[in-house]
């Protein structure tokens, strides 16, 4: 049992030297704790994006005005994502009657803050869409029913249950009527509650939060608010076409539709999956980044202190090896010390992740996950670091002259 | 039987490239099993350095030298580690206790290199023989140098090694206690263990068996050594 002796001996050594050893174990700490949340929040980040996708089912595919064929960096401009959009009503009815798609929508978002008496609700999503946008979204209305058609008589709305609470108070809000700017719409549809992140809204157009939406009938919404920009088109293709391929050809005609300006592609949730981690990708390869070089400072406090320490304790190890303490006893002794000064701070910077995360998650929209892996990982780093670090040190200690070192003073 | 045999030591220091250091110049010597040898001398005369080289805690330039009739060049450093573990205890003129641990885990300390049953046992018992049973939670700031000391000793001691070597052993203490620790040393000596003690005291060296007197790296009574009565 020597390396429990030596794990206490570490302890006593720890305490001893208190201050120094608290600061050193926070260097670790807080490089562990950088590492493991910003992965956590990659990971949050992730899943809560493709959850969302997920629901909108394997065989949708979604169209945005912008090249994504060659999405290397230098071409991708983001801001093409936002703003005016290069969509047309003949890109729509060319997806629209394209044999593989089974539905399709428009999608355009609005600006405008739904009313109810004194309740707002500010964070709802306001588009304006096709008839058949839940055949085309896959999303499932569980209360009343979907407007039957692009212009009905009275103003109708499908709303989602986040907004029915906000606006109502209660989930069960058919028949209710609020405002939206000037006009008043009822509540027809009320689509099922779905457990995702709140908020997360990508902007490639593959994920919605379904419970902050409120879909108003395309014709209503042109009438009501003006001519509408055409952000994205939805679509889910029939059973037995294979998305990624649909999402190439559509990429094709419309490209050409648009005068062989690419300025129009079309993705499948595939590609969107696969595009989510190539980004989150650099993000998470950025991250680790930021998180080694804080766990490098830490290495190199370790080091720094565990040198104090050797010089420190010179008479000590004279005396330990007159008593027959070999090269490898005191190599152990101080390589266990700086093991355990490095798994302190990684454990104590778990624990602060958890915490911190925790306080993301409640006050923020973001929902960050620590995985269970990137726990055993953080520890694994932690012993890498005091093994890397500490080894110097315990070879200095260890290779000591006995004799010299009882002359220490 | 010897224990100890030198023969024809010489310790050589390299201070630069061109200065060197004679410490030990031939030294020629026998110790036999149970012997309780004084080695005197002036500052400088080398006998700190052949206290060392006799406990393996440094190696000759030249000569030969053999413990329990084994010529002890041929060992590695983790060897001599052990041996020194199991076969010899030391004790210093300033104790060299470690702060942190109280009396018992500094007297428990070898038991970290080196396999010893019933170590708490063993320990206990040793520290009741040394008076120092009342005194063994206390840490080395709250006990007297001739606690300290014994100590020491009770550390020396937990291995049962046959030769004890005592480097001023009373240097920092006052006569009384002092004495004290010579009479554990003879105690331990009449229980059939080697000792070998340096010292400046003639009073404490009379108190040996065999004086050895040590001058310039050389020691000038070798007739002292052939002429043991055992």
């Amino acid at each position: 049992m020597l390396i429990l002796a030596n794990i206490k001996a570490a302890f006593r050594s720890i305490r001893s030297n208190m201050a120094s050893s608290i600061l050193t174990v926070l260097m670790v700490m807080i490089g562990i704790s950088s590492v493991v949340v910003l992965s956590a929040l990659v990971e949050g980040l992730k899943q809560d994006i493709t959850s969302q996708i997920e629901t909108f089912g394997t065989r949708s595919i979604f169209v945005v005005p912008i090249d994504t064929t060659n999405l290397d960096n230098s071409q991708f401009n983001p801001t093409q994502l936002f703003g005016a959009s290069s969509i047309t009503e003949n890109d729509y009815e060319l997806v629209k009657g394209d044999p593989d798609i089974l539905a399709a929508t428009k999608f355009s978002a609005l600006s405008a803050v739904p009313k109810a008496g004194d309740k707002v609700f500010n964070q709802a999503l306001l588009v304006a869409g096709n008839a058949n946008f839940d055949k085309a979204s896959n999303y499932t209305i569980d209360q009343g029913q979907m407007f039957a058609t692009d212009n009905p008589l009275e103003r109708e709305v499908v709303i989602g249950t986040r907004v029915a609470k906000a606006l109502f108070d209660t989930e069960q809000a058919i028949g209710k009527k609020f405002m939206l700017g000037r006009y008043e719409y009822s509540v027809v549809g009320i689509y099922q509650k779905q457990d995702i992140g709140q908020g997360q809204t990508s902007p490639f157009g593959g994920s919605i939060d379904v419970n902050s939406i409120i879909v108003v009938p395309y014709e209503t919404a042109r009438r009501d608010y003006g001519s509408l920009q055409i952000n994205r088109i939805f679509g889910q293709t029939t059973v037995n076409a294979d998305p990624s391929i649909v999402a190439e050809h559509l990429t094709a005609a419309l490209q050409k539709n648009h005068g062989d300006t690419k300025d129009i592609s079309v993705l499948s949730a595939k590609e969107i999956l696969s595009l989510l981690d190539s980004v989150l990708g650099s993000l998470a390869a950025a991250s680790s980044g930021i998180g080694a070089i804080s766990l490098l400072v830490g290495g190199i406090g370790i080091m720094n202190i565990m040198l104090v320490a050797v010089t420190e304790r010179t008479r000590e190890i004279g005396i330990r090896k007159a008593i027959g303490a070999t090269r490898s006893a005191i190599l152990l002794q101080f390589l266990v010390e700086a093991l355990v000064i490095s798994v302190l701070g990684a454990l104590i910077g778990i624990g602060a992740s958890l915490g911190v995360v925790a306080a993301i998650g409640a006050k923020t929209s973001l929902s960050p996950i620590i995985t269970q892996s990137s726990m055993m990982l953080a520890v694994s780093i932690g012993m890498s670091v005091g093994l890397v670090f500490g080894l110097i040190p315990a070879i200095r200690a260890a290779r000591k002259d006995p004799i010299e070192a009882l002359r220490y003073e | 039987m010897n224990l100890i045999e030198l023969h024809d030591i010489n310790r050589e220091f390299r201070e630069s490239k061109t200065n060197r250091l004679e410490v030990l110049k031939g030294i020629n010597l026998s110790i036999e099993e149970g012997d309780f040898v004084a080695l005197m001398g002036p500052s400088g005369s080398g006998k700190s350095t052949l206290m060392h080289i006799i406990g393996l805690l440094d190696r000759p330039t030249s000569g030969l030298y053999r413990l329990h009739g084994r010529d002890v060049s041929e060992l590695g450093d983790a060897e001599r580690a052990h041996l020194r573990a199991q076969k010899i205890g030391f004790v210093f003129q300033t104790f060299h206790l470690l702060a942190r641990l109280t009396a018992l885990e500094n007297v428990l300390l070898p038991t970290m290199y080196t396999h010893i049953p019933q170590r708490l046992k063993r320990a206990k018992e040793i520290a009741r023989d040394l008076g120092l049973t009342d005194r063994l939670n206390h840490l080395p700031n709250d006990l007297s140098g001739g606690e300290r000391q014994r100590v020491a000793i009770g550390r020396a001691l937990m291995a049962n090694p046959d030769l004890i070597l005592a480097d001023e052993p009373t240097g920092n203490l006052d006569s009384k206690t002092g004495q004290q620790i010579i009479s554990v040393l003879k105690k331990l000596h009449r229980e059939g263990r080697t000792i070998v003690l340096v010292t400046h005291d003639q009073a404490v060296a009379r108190q040996a068996d065999h004086i050895l007197s040590m001058h310039d790296g050389r020691i000038t009574n070798p007739e002292r050594v052939k002429a043991k009565v055992r």
